[in-house]
Protein backbone atom coordinates (compact mmCIF):
# COMPACT_ATOMS: atom_id res chain seq x y z
CA UNK A 1 0.00 0.00 0.00
CA UNK A 2 1.35 3.38 -0.93
CA UNK A 3 1.44 5.87 1.90
CA UNK A 4 1.21 9.59 1.19
CA UNK A 5 1.24 12.49 3.66
CA UNK A 6 -0.06 15.77 2.27
CA UNK A 7 0.56 18.94 4.26
CA UNK A 8 -0.06 17.17 7.54
CA UNK A 9 -0.20 19.23 10.73
CA UNK A 10 -0.73 17.64 14.07
CA UNK A 11 -1.46 19.55 17.26
CA UNK A 12 -1.75 17.79 20.61
CA UNK A 13 -4.55 19.10 22.84
CA UNK A 14 -5.70 21.45 20.10
CA UNK A 15 -7.75 24.41 21.33
CA UNK A 16 -6.55 24.24 24.91
CA UNK A 17 -3.83 26.06 26.84
CA UNK A 18 -1.81 22.86 26.58
CA UNK A 19 -1.87 22.88 22.79
CA UNK A 20 1.39 21.64 21.40
CA UNK A 21 2.24 21.41 17.78
CA UNK A 22 4.08 18.27 16.82
CA UNK A 23 3.97 18.18 13.02
CA UNK A 24 4.28 21.07 10.59
CA UNK A 25 3.08 20.62 7.02
CA UNK A 26 4.62 17.22 6.54
CA UNK A 27 4.80 15.94 2.99
CA UNK A 28 5.99 12.41 2.60
CA UNK A 29 5.51 9.57 0.16
CA UNK A 30 6.30 5.95 0.91
CA UNK A 31 5.98 3.62 -2.02
CA UNK A 32 4.57 0.14 -1.66
CA UNK A 33 7.20 -2.44 -0.83
CA UNK A 34 9.93 -0.11 0.36
CA UNK A 35 11.77 -0.24 3.65
CA UNK A 36 11.87 3.24 5.11
CA UNK A 37 13.75 4.34 8.20
CA UNK A 38 12.63 7.43 10.07
CA UNK A 39 15.35 8.99 12.16
CA UNK A 40 15.46 12.14 14.22
CA UNK A 41 15.88 13.56 17.67
CA UNK A 42 13.58 12.87 20.59
CA UNK A 43 10.68 15.26 20.09
CA UNK A 44 11.22 15.63 16.36
CA UNK A 45 7.79 14.19 15.64
CA UNK A 46 8.73 10.64 14.67
CA UNK A 47 6.29 8.93 17.00
CA UNK A 48 3.51 11.32 16.10
CA UNK A 49 4.08 10.65 12.43
CA UNK A 50 4.07 6.92 13.05
CA UNK A 51 0.72 7.00 14.83
CA UNK A 52 -0.87 8.49 11.74
CA UNK A 53 -0.05 5.35 9.81
CA UNK A 54 -2.92 3.37 11.30
CA UNK A 55 -5.18 6.18 12.36
CA UNK A 56 -4.35 6.19 16.07
CA UNK A 57 -3.94 9.88 15.43
CA UNK A 58 -5.60 11.73 12.60
CA UNK A 59 -4.13 14.90 11.14
CA UNK A 60 -5.31 18.22 12.56
CA UNK A 61 -4.90 19.64 9.07
CA UNK A 62 -4.02 18.00 5.78
CA UNK A 63 -4.50 14.36 4.88
CA UNK A 64 -2.86 10.99 4.99
CA UNK A 65 -3.56 8.44 2.30
CA UNK A 66 -2.81 4.80 3.00
CA UNK A 67 -3.75 2.58 0.10
CA UNK A 68 -7.46 3.16 -0.43
CA UNK A 69 -7.93 4.86 2.94
CA UNK A 70 -7.80 8.60 3.44
CA UNK A 71 -7.45 10.08 6.90
CA UNK A 72 -8.51 13.62 7.64
CA UNK A 73 -9.58 15.36 10.83
CA UNK A 74 -13.15 14.20 10.29
CA UNK A 75 -12.26 10.55 10.61
CA UNK A 76 -14.40 8.49 12.99
CA UNK A 77 -12.49 6.01 15.17
CA UNK A 78 -14.91 3.21 14.38
CA UNK A 79 -14.21 3.04 10.68
CA UNK A 80 -10.52 2.43 11.21
CA UNK A 81 -10.56 -1.26 12.05
CA UNK A 82 -9.98 -2.55 8.50
CA UNK A 83 -7.05 -0.17 8.16
CA UNK A 84 -5.56 -1.42 11.43
CA UNK A 85 -5.62 -4.99 10.20
CA UNK A 86 -3.49 -4.01 7.23
CA UNK A 87 -1.08 -1.83 9.15
CA UNK A 88 0.60 -3.65 12.03
CA UNK A 89 2.32 -1.44 14.55
CA UNK A 90 5.00 -2.72 16.90
CA UNK A 91 5.26 -0.06 19.56
CA UNK A 92 8.25 0.73 21.69
CA UNK A 93 8.55 -1.90 24.41
CA UNK A 94 5.74 -3.97 22.91
CA UNK A 95 6.02 -6.47 25.78
CA UNK A 96 3.97 -3.99 27.81
CA UNK A 97 0.89 -4.96 25.84
CA UNK A 98 0.90 -8.62 26.87
CA UNK A 99 -2.03 -9.52 29.07
CA UNK A 100 -3.37 -13.00 28.37
CA UNK A 101 -2.95 -16.15 30.42
CA UNK A 102 -0.96 -17.97 27.78
CA UNK A 103 1.37 -16.97 25.00
CA UNK A 104 -0.94 -18.64 22.48
CA UNK A 105 -3.96 -16.63 23.58
CA UNK A 106 -2.01 -13.42 23.48
CA UNK A 107 -0.77 -13.99 19.97
CA UNK A 108 -4.28 -14.98 18.87
CA UNK A 109 -5.74 -11.82 20.34
CA UNK A 110 -5.04 -9.61 17.31
CA UNK A 111 -6.24 -12.04 14.62
CA UNK A 112 -9.40 -12.83 16.65
CA UNK A 113 -10.19 -9.14 16.96
CA UNK A 114 -10.06 -8.90 13.21
CA UNK A 115 -12.54 -11.71 12.79
CA UNK A 116 -10.33 -14.71 12.09
CA UNK A 117 -11.73 -18.02 13.30
CA UNK A 118 -10.19 -19.59 16.37
CA UNK A 119 -8.58 -22.54 14.58
CA UNK A 120 -6.97 -20.31 11.99
CA UNK A 121 -5.80 -17.93 14.71
CA UNK A 122 -4.14 -20.79 16.59
CA UNK A 123 -2.43 -21.92 13.42
CA UNK A 124 -1.20 -18.40 12.82
CA UNK A 125 0.02 -18.13 16.40
CA UNK A 126 2.12 -21.25 15.92
CA UNK A 127 3.61 -19.88 12.71
CA UNK A 128 4.27 -16.46 14.17
CA UNK A 129 6.01 -17.94 17.19
CA UNK A 130 8.27 -19.96 14.92
CA UNK A 131 8.97 -16.85 12.85
CA UNK A 132 10.28 -14.95 15.87
CA UNK A 133 12.46 -17.91 16.75
CA UNK A 134 10.76 -19.23 19.85
CA UNK A 135 10.04 -22.92 20.57
CA UNK A 136 6.49 -24.19 20.32
CA UNK A 137 6.43 -25.33 23.96
CA UNK A 138 6.10 -21.72 25.00
CA UNK A 139 2.57 -21.52 23.58
CA UNK A 140 1.00 -22.88 26.75
CA UNK A 141 3.10 -20.80 29.15
CA UNK A 142 2.17 -17.53 30.76
CA UNK A 143 3.80 -14.61 28.95
CA UNK A 144 4.74 -13.14 32.32
CA UNK A 145 7.02 -16.07 33.13
CA UNK A 146 9.22 -15.39 30.13
CA UNK A 147 12.45 -13.42 30.00
CA UNK A 148 12.38 -9.84 28.76
CA UNK A 149 13.73 -10.76 25.33
CA UNK A 150 11.25 -13.60 24.93
CA UNK A 151 8.37 -11.34 25.94
CA UNK A 152 9.43 -8.88 23.27
CA UNK A 153 9.38 -11.65 20.67
CA UNK A 154 5.98 -12.90 21.75
CA UNK A 155 4.60 -9.36 21.46
CA UNK A 156 6.08 -9.02 17.99
CA UNK A 157 4.60 -12.39 17.07
CA UNK A 158 1.24 -11.01 18.17
CA UNK A 159 1.51 -8.35 15.48
CA UNK A 160 2.91 -10.65 12.80
CA UNK A 161 0.03 -13.08 13.31
CA UNK A 162 -2.30 -10.35 12.03
CA UNK A 163 -0.45 -10.66 8.70
CA UNK A 164 -0.34 -6.95 7.97
CA UNK A 165 0.69 -5.49 4.62
CA UNK A 166 2.46 -2.59 6.25
CA UNK A 167 4.70 -3.16 9.25
CA UNK A 168 5.43 -0.16 11.40
CA UNK A 169 8.20 -0.52 13.96
CA UNK A 170 8.88 1.98 16.71
CA UNK A 171 12.38 1.26 17.98
CA UNK A 172 11.73 -2.45 18.12
CA UNK A 173 15.19 -3.21 19.47
CA UNK A 174 15.38 -0.66 22.28
CA UNK A 175 16.80 -2.24 25.41
CA UNK A 176 17.90 -5.50 23.77
CA UNK A 177 21.44 -6.83 23.84
CA UNK A 178 23.46 -6.60 20.59
CA UNK A 179 22.85 -10.18 19.48
CA UNK A 180 19.12 -9.95 20.25
CA UNK A 181 18.99 -6.69 18.36
CA UNK A 182 20.62 -8.19 15.32
CA UNK A 183 18.34 -11.22 15.34
CA UNK A 184 15.22 -9.11 15.54
CA UNK A 185 16.34 -6.75 12.79
CA UNK A 186 17.31 -9.68 10.56
CA UNK A 187 13.84 -11.10 11.15
CA UNK A 188 12.19 -7.88 10.01
CA UNK A 189 14.47 -7.65 6.98
CA UNK A 190 13.61 -11.23 6.03
CA UNK A 191 9.87 -10.71 6.49
CA UNK A 192 10.07 -7.56 4.44
CA UNK A 193 11.53 -9.58 1.59
CA UNK A 194 9.41 -12.70 1.88
CA UNK A 195 6.04 -11.09 2.42
CA UNK A 196 6.76 -8.04 0.28
CA UNK A 197 5.79 -5.73 3.08
CA UNK A 198 6.05 -2.03 3.30
CA UNK A 199 8.18 -1.49 6.38
CA UNK A 200 8.51 1.73 8.32
CA UNK A 201 11.17 1.68 11.00
CA UNK A 202 11.54 4.47 13.55
CA UNK A 203 14.99 4.25 15.09
CA UNK A 204 17.80 6.04 16.84
CA UNK A 205 20.22 3.50 15.59
CA UNK A 206 21.90 4.81 12.47
CA UNK A 207 23.61 1.50 11.77
CA UNK A 208 20.21 -0.16 11.44
CA UNK A 209 18.90 2.65 9.27
CA UNK A 210 21.94 2.42 7.00
CA UNK A 211 21.88 -1.34 6.78
CA UNK A 212 18.24 -2.17 6.26
CA UNK A 213 16.47 0.83 4.78
CA UNK A 214 15.92 1.69 1.12
CA UNK A 215 15.15 5.25 2.09
CA UNK A 216 15.91 7.34 5.14
CA UNK A 217 13.64 10.14 6.31
CA UNK A 218 15.26 12.63 8.67
CA UNK A 219 12.79 14.45 10.89
CA UNK A 220 13.61 17.69 12.62
CA UNK A 221 11.37 19.90 14.75
CA UNK A 222 8.17 18.47 13.38
CA UNK A 223 9.08 18.59 9.73
CA UNK A 224 10.75 16.31 7.23
CA UNK A 225 14.24 17.72 7.06
CA UNK A 226 15.62 15.45 4.37
CA UNK A 227 14.81 12.23 2.57
CA UNK A 228 17.04 10.08 0.45
CA UNK A 229 18.83 6.79 0.11
CA UNK A 230 21.10 5.89 3.01
CA UNK A 231 24.10 6.57 0.75
CA UNK A 232 22.91 10.11 0.06
CA UNK A 233 21.82 10.88 3.61
CA UNK A 234 24.95 9.60 5.31
CA UNK A 235 27.23 11.12 2.72
CA UNK A 236 26.69 14.54 4.24
CA UNK A 237 28.20 13.72 7.61
CA UNK A 238 28.62 17.31 8.82
CA UNK A 239 25.03 18.32 8.17
CA UNK A 240 23.76 15.41 10.26
CA UNK A 241 26.21 16.02 13.07
CA UNK A 242 25.27 19.66 13.06
CA UNK A 243 21.62 18.95 13.79
CA UNK A 244 22.70 16.64 16.58
CA UNK A 245 22.26 13.30 14.85
CA UNK A 246 24.76 10.54 14.48
CA UNK A 247 26.03 8.73 11.45
CA UNK A 248 26.97 5.07 11.42
CA UNK A 249 30.29 4.31 13.12
CA UNK A 250 31.65 2.91 9.89
CA UNK A 251 31.05 6.21 8.09
CA UNK A 252 32.95 8.05 10.82
CA UNK A 253 35.79 5.56 10.61
CA UNK A 254 35.89 5.95 6.85
CA UNK A 255 36.21 9.67 7.29
CA UNK A 256 39.02 9.47 9.83
CA UNK A 257 40.80 6.94 7.69
CA UNK A 258 40.57 9.14 4.62
CA UNK A 259 41.88 12.15 6.56
CA UNK A 260 44.90 10.16 7.76
CA UNK A 261 45.98 8.68 4.46
CA UNK A 262 44.67 11.41 2.23
CA UNK A 263 42.78 9.15 -0.12
CA UNK A 264 39.18 8.34 -0.65
CA UNK A 265 37.64 4.96 -0.03
CA UNK A 266 35.47 4.28 -3.07
CA UNK A 267 32.46 3.05 -1.08
CA UNK A 268 29.82 4.67 1.14
CA UNK A 269 30.89 2.29 3.93
CA UNK A 270 27.42 2.01 5.45
CA UNK A 271 28.09 -1.39 6.96
CA UNK A 272 31.11 -3.17 8.35
CA UNK A 273 31.32 -5.37 5.26
CA UNK A 274 31.35 -2.39 2.93
CA UNK A 275 34.04 -0.72 5.03
CA UNK A 276 36.24 -3.82 5.00
CA UNK A 277 35.79 -4.23 1.25
CA UNK A 278 36.51 -0.56 0.71
CA UNK A 279 39.76 -0.66 2.65
CA UNK A 280 40.76 -3.93 0.98
CA UNK A 281 40.23 -2.30 -2.38
CA UNK A 282 42.56 0.52 -1.39
CA UNK A 283 45.35 -1.76 -0.24
CA UNK A 284 45.10 -4.65 -2.61
CA UNK A 285 43.79 -2.78 -5.59
CA UNK A 286 47.36 -1.62 -6.17
CA UNK A 287 46.68 1.99 -5.41
CA UNK A 288 48.53 1.87 -2.12
CA UNK A 289 51.79 0.04 -2.40
CA UNK B 1 -7.81 15.36 27.92
CA UNK B 2 -10.54 17.84 28.58
CA UNK B 3 -10.62 17.45 32.31
CA UNK B 4 -9.14 20.59 33.79
CA UNK B 5 -10.33 20.03 37.37
CA UNK B 6 -7.36 19.55 39.61
CA UNK B 7 -4.85 20.63 37.05
CA UNK B 8 -1.98 22.97 37.77
CA UNK B 9 -1.43 25.83 35.32
CA UNK B 10 1.97 27.45 35.62
CA UNK B 11 2.13 31.22 35.97
CA UNK B 12 4.00 33.73 38.07
CA UNK B 13 1.05 35.44 39.71
CA UNK B 14 0.89 36.62 43.32
CA UNK B 15 -1.31 33.66 44.11
CA UNK B 16 1.10 31.18 42.53
CA UNK B 17 3.94 32.50 44.68
CA UNK B 18 2.03 32.32 47.94
CA UNK B 19 2.75 29.82 50.66
CA UNK B 20 0.69 26.70 49.91
CA UNK B 21 -0.26 26.49 53.59
CA UNK B 22 -1.93 29.89 53.34
CA UNK B 23 -3.79 28.85 50.20
CA UNK B 24 -4.89 25.54 51.64
CA UNK B 25 -6.12 27.18 54.85
CA UNK B 26 -7.88 29.93 52.89
CA UNK B 27 -9.56 27.31 50.72
CA UNK B 28 -10.73 25.30 53.74
CA UNK B 29 -12.02 28.34 55.62
CA UNK B 30 -13.76 29.63 52.53
CA UNK B 31 -15.33 26.25 51.82
CA UNK B 32 -16.67 26.11 55.37
CA UNK B 33 -18.00 29.64 55.28
CA UNK B 34 -19.84 29.07 52.01
CA UNK B 35 -22.32 27.15 54.15
CA UNK B 36 -22.90 30.23 56.32
CA UNK B 37 -24.34 32.27 53.48
CA UNK B 38 -28.11 32.32 53.39
CA UNK B 39 -29.18 35.56 51.73
CA UNK B 40 -28.38 37.76 48.74
CA UNK B 41 -25.84 39.98 50.50
CA UNK B 42 -23.79 37.12 51.88
CA UNK B 43 -23.73 35.27 48.58
CA UNK B 44 -22.71 38.46 46.82
CA UNK B 45 -19.81 38.92 49.24
CA UNK B 46 -18.61 35.36 48.72
CA UNK B 47 -18.83 35.70 44.95
CA UNK B 48 -17.00 39.02 44.91
CA UNK B 49 -14.21 37.66 47.10
CA UNK B 50 -13.78 34.62 44.88
CA UNK B 51 -13.77 36.72 41.72
CA UNK B 52 -10.94 38.84 43.11
CA UNK B 53 -8.96 35.71 43.95
CA UNK B 54 -9.58 34.29 40.47
CA UNK B 55 -8.55 37.54 38.80
CA UNK B 56 -5.29 37.53 40.76
CA UNK B 57 -4.46 34.13 39.25
CA UNK B 58 -3.64 35.72 35.90
CA UNK B 59 -4.85 32.63 34.07
CA UNK B 60 -7.24 33.18 31.15
CA UNK B 61 -10.77 33.25 32.47
CA UNK B 62 -12.10 31.10 29.68
CA UNK B 63 -9.80 28.42 30.97
CA UNK B 64 -11.27 28.49 34.47
CA UNK B 65 -14.74 28.34 32.98
CA UNK B 66 -13.72 25.35 30.94
CA UNK B 67 -12.67 23.69 34.17
CA UNK B 68 -16.13 24.23 35.58
CA UNK B 69 -17.89 22.86 32.54
CA UNK B 70 -17.96 19.19 33.57
CA UNK B 71 -19.81 20.04 36.79
CA UNK B 72 -22.23 22.39 35.07
CA UNK B 73 -24.71 19.56 34.55
CA UNK B 74 -24.78 18.74 38.24
CA UNK B 75 -25.29 22.42 39.00
CA UNK B 76 -28.13 22.68 36.52
CA UNK B 77 -29.72 19.51 37.84
CA UNK B 78 -29.57 20.78 41.43
CA UNK B 79 -31.08 24.05 40.33
CA UNK B 80 -34.01 22.41 38.57
CA UNK B 81 -34.61 20.00 41.41
CA UNK B 82 -34.81 22.80 43.95
CA UNK B 83 -36.74 25.11 41.70
CA UNK B 84 -39.49 22.57 41.12
CA UNK B 85 -39.67 20.85 44.47
CA UNK B 86 -39.61 23.77 46.87
CA UNK B 87 -43.08 25.15 47.45
CA UNK B 88 -42.57 28.44 49.24
CA UNK B 89 -43.70 31.99 48.51
CA UNK B 90 -45.84 33.06 45.61
CA UNK B 91 -46.28 30.86 42.55
CA UNK B 92 -44.51 32.44 39.62
CA UNK B 93 -45.29 30.11 36.81
CA UNK B 94 -47.63 27.23 36.37
CA UNK B 95 -47.40 24.46 33.78
CA UNK B 96 -50.07 21.91 34.53
CA UNK B 97 -49.09 20.08 37.70
CA UNK B 98 -45.68 21.72 37.89
CA UNK B 99 -45.33 25.10 39.45
CA UNK B 100 -42.35 27.28 40.14
CA UNK B 101 -42.50 29.24 43.36
CA UNK B 102 -40.51 32.30 44.29
CA UNK B 103 -38.92 30.53 47.23
CA UNK B 104 -37.96 27.60 45.04
CA UNK B 105 -36.33 29.80 42.46
CA UNK B 106 -34.33 31.55 45.13
CA UNK B 107 -33.29 28.34 46.79
CA UNK B 108 -32.31 26.85 43.43
CA UNK B 109 -30.11 29.83 42.65
CA UNK B 110 -28.46 29.77 46.06
CA UNK B 111 -27.76 26.07 46.17
CA UNK B 112 -26.32 25.93 42.68
CA UNK B 113 -24.26 29.04 43.42
CA UNK B 114 -22.95 27.33 46.52
CA UNK B 115 -21.87 24.41 44.36
CA UNK B 116 -20.18 26.66 41.85
CA UNK B 117 -18.36 28.63 44.52
CA UNK B 118 -17.00 25.50 46.16
CA UNK B 119 -15.77 24.05 42.92
CA UNK B 120 -14.34 27.34 41.68
CA UNK B 121 -12.45 27.75 44.95
CA UNK B 122 -10.88 24.31 44.75
CA UNK B 123 -10.03 24.96 41.11
CA UNK B 124 -8.38 28.19 42.27
CA UNK B 125 -6.20 26.17 44.61
CA UNK B 126 -5.22 23.46 42.15
CA UNK B 127 -4.55 25.87 39.30
CA UNK B 128 -2.12 27.86 41.43
CA UNK B 129 -0.55 25.11 43.51
CA UNK B 130 1.32 22.03 42.38
CA UNK B 131 0.26 18.75 44.02
CA UNK B 132 3.67 18.53 45.69
CA UNK B 133 3.15 21.92 47.29
CA UNK B 134 -0.25 20.83 48.55
CA UNK B 135 1.29 17.76 50.12
CA UNK B 136 4.01 19.83 51.75
CA UNK B 137 1.36 22.11 53.15
CA UNK B 138 -0.64 19.15 54.46
CA UNK B 139 2.43 17.67 56.10
CA UNK B 140 3.33 20.97 57.71
CA UNK B 141 -0.18 21.81 58.88
CA UNK B 142 -0.83 18.38 60.33
CA UNK B 143 2.67 18.17 61.82
CA UNK B 144 1.47 18.65 65.40
CA UNK B 145 -0.54 15.42 65.11
CA UNK B 146 2.75 13.48 65.15
CA UNK B 147 2.63 13.74 68.91
CA UNK B 148 -0.45 11.58 68.88
CA UNK B 149 1.40 9.00 66.78
CA UNK B 150 -0.40 9.89 63.60
CA UNK B 151 2.02 8.95 60.77
CA UNK B 152 1.78 12.37 59.14
CA UNK B 153 4.97 12.10 57.15
CA UNK B 154 4.12 8.67 55.78
CA UNK B 155 0.62 9.76 54.82
CA UNK B 156 1.98 12.84 53.09
CA UNK B 157 4.54 10.71 51.27
CA UNK B 158 1.83 8.31 50.12
CA UNK B 159 -0.17 11.25 48.92
CA UNK B 160 2.69 12.76 46.98
CA UNK B 161 3.68 9.43 45.46
CA UNK B 162 0.17 8.75 44.28
CA UNK B 163 -0.13 12.26 42.89
CA UNK B 164 3.24 11.91 41.24
CA UNK B 165 2.16 8.73 39.46
CA UNK B 166 -1.16 9.94 38.15
CA UNK B 167 0.36 11.44 34.98
CA UNK B 168 2.62 8.42 34.58
CA UNK B 169 -0.31 6.05 34.81
CA UNK B 170 -2.35 8.20 32.44
CA UNK B 171 0.48 8.15 29.95
CA UNK B 172 0.82 4.42 30.31
CA UNK B 173 -2.93 3.94 29.92
CA UNK B 174 -2.80 5.90 26.70
CA UNK B 175 0.15 3.89 25.42
CA UNK B 176 -1.44 0.54 26.18
CA UNK B 177 -4.76 1.65 24.72
CA UNK B 178 -2.98 2.58 21.54
CA UNK B 179 -1.05 -0.67 21.41
CA UNK B 180 -4.24 -2.68 21.89
CA UNK B 181 -6.17 -0.51 19.44
CA UNK B 182 -3.47 -1.36 16.92
CA UNK B 183 -4.31 -5.02 17.60
CA UNK B 184 -7.93 -4.38 16.74
CA UNK B 185 -9.46 -3.56 20.11
CA UNK B 186 -12.34 -1.15 19.86
CA UNK B 187 -12.49 0.91 23.06
CA UNK B 188 -15.35 3.05 21.83
CA UNK B 189 -17.99 0.54 20.91
CA UNK B 190 -18.86 -3.13 20.63
CA UNK B 191 -21.01 -5.44 22.71
CA UNK B 192 -20.81 -5.71 26.50
CA UNK B 193 -18.59 -8.79 26.31
CA UNK B 194 -16.24 -7.11 23.87
CA UNK B 195 -15.96 -4.12 26.14
CA UNK B 196 -15.09 -6.29 29.11
CA UNK B 197 -12.42 -7.95 27.03
CA UNK B 198 -11.12 -4.55 25.94
CA UNK B 199 -10.91 -3.45 29.57
CA UNK B 200 -8.93 -6.55 30.61
CA UNK B 201 -6.52 -5.93 27.74
CA UNK B 202 -5.95 -2.50 29.22
CA UNK B 203 -6.10 -3.10 32.97
CA UNK B 204 -3.96 -6.20 33.30
CA UNK B 205 -0.84 -4.68 31.72
CA UNK B 206 -1.50 -1.47 33.61
CA UNK B 207 -1.66 -3.21 36.99
CA UNK B 208 1.33 -5.39 36.31
CA UNK B 209 3.39 -2.33 35.56
CA UNK B 210 2.09 -0.37 38.50
CA UNK B 211 3.20 -3.16 40.83
CA UNK B 212 6.57 -3.48 39.14
CA UNK B 213 7.07 0.23 39.39
CA UNK B 214 6.11 0.32 43.06
CA UNK B 215 8.70 -2.31 43.79
CA UNK B 216 11.35 -0.47 41.82
CA UNK B 217 10.52 2.75 43.61
CA UNK B 218 10.79 1.09 47.02
CA UNK B 219 14.17 -0.37 46.10
CA UNK B 220 15.39 2.95 44.77
CA UNK B 221 14.31 4.74 47.93
CA UNK B 222 15.92 2.19 50.19
CA UNK B 223 19.12 2.29 48.16
CA UNK B 224 19.30 6.00 48.86
CA UNK B 225 18.87 5.51 52.57
CA UNK B 226 15.23 6.40 53.05
CA UNK B 227 14.14 5.51 56.57
CA UNK B 228 10.94 7.44 57.08
CA UNK B 229 10.42 10.97 58.29
CA UNK B 230 12.71 10.92 61.31
CA UNK B 231 15.43 13.54 61.02
CA UNK B 232 14.64 14.20 57.39
CA UNK B 233 15.25 17.69 56.05
CA UNK B 234 13.31 19.45 53.31
CA UNK B 235 14.50 20.59 49.93
CA UNK B 236 11.65 23.02 49.43
CA UNK B 237 11.20 25.16 52.51
CA UNK B 238 7.86 26.82 53.00
CA UNK B 239 8.16 30.51 53.80
CA UNK B 240 5.30 32.47 55.25
CA UNK B 241 5.27 36.12 54.15
CA UNK B 242 3.09 39.14 54.84
CA UNK B 243 1.06 38.43 51.72
CA UNK B 244 0.11 35.03 53.11
CA UNK B 245 -1.04 36.67 56.31
CA UNK B 246 -3.08 39.07 54.15
CA UNK B 247 -4.80 36.23 52.35
CA UNK B 248 -5.61 34.39 55.53
CA UNK B 249 -6.77 37.55 57.29
CA UNK B 250 -9.05 38.55 54.46
CA UNK B 251 -10.56 35.07 54.30
CA UNK B 252 -11.22 35.16 58.02
CA UNK B 253 -12.56 38.70 57.52
CA UNK B 254 -15.07 37.42 54.99
CA UNK B 255 -16.16 34.70 57.40
CA UNK B 256 -16.75 37.30 60.14
CA UNK B 257 -18.72 39.47 57.71
CA UNK B 258 -20.83 36.46 56.80
CA UNK B 259 -21.63 35.91 60.46
CA UNK B 260 -22.71 39.53 60.71
CA UNK B 261 -24.83 39.69 57.60
CA UNK B 262 -26.49 36.29 57.54
CA UNK B 263 -30.06 36.11 58.54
Amino acid sequence: MDIVFEQVDYIYHANSPFAQRALYEVDLAIEHGTFVAIVGHTGSGKSTLLQHLNGLLVPTNGKVRIGEYTLTNRQKQKQLKPLRRKVGVVFQFPEHQLFEETVEKDICFGPLNFGVSEDVAKQKAKEALALVGLPEQLLSQSPFDLSGGQMRRVAIAGILAMEPDVLVLDEPTAGLDPSGRKEIMELFARLHQERQLTTVLVTHNMEDAAKYADYVVVMRQGTVWKTGTPEAIFHDVDALLQIGLNVPETVLLKRKFEEKIGREIPSPCLTEEQLIDGIKALFFGGRLS
Amino acid sequence: MNVIIGRYVPSNSVIHRMDPRAKLLAMLIYAASVFLANNGVTYAMLTAFLLILLLLLRVPFSFILKGLRPVLWIVLFTFLLHAFLTKEGAALYQIGELAIYEGGLQKGVFISLRFLLLIAMTTWLTISTTPVEVTDAVESLFGPLKRFRVPVHELALMMSISLRFIPTLMEETEKIMKAQAARGVDFYGGSFGERIKAMTALLIPLFIHAFQRAEELATAMEARGYRGGEGRTKYRLLTWGWIDTCLLASTIGITILLFLFRT
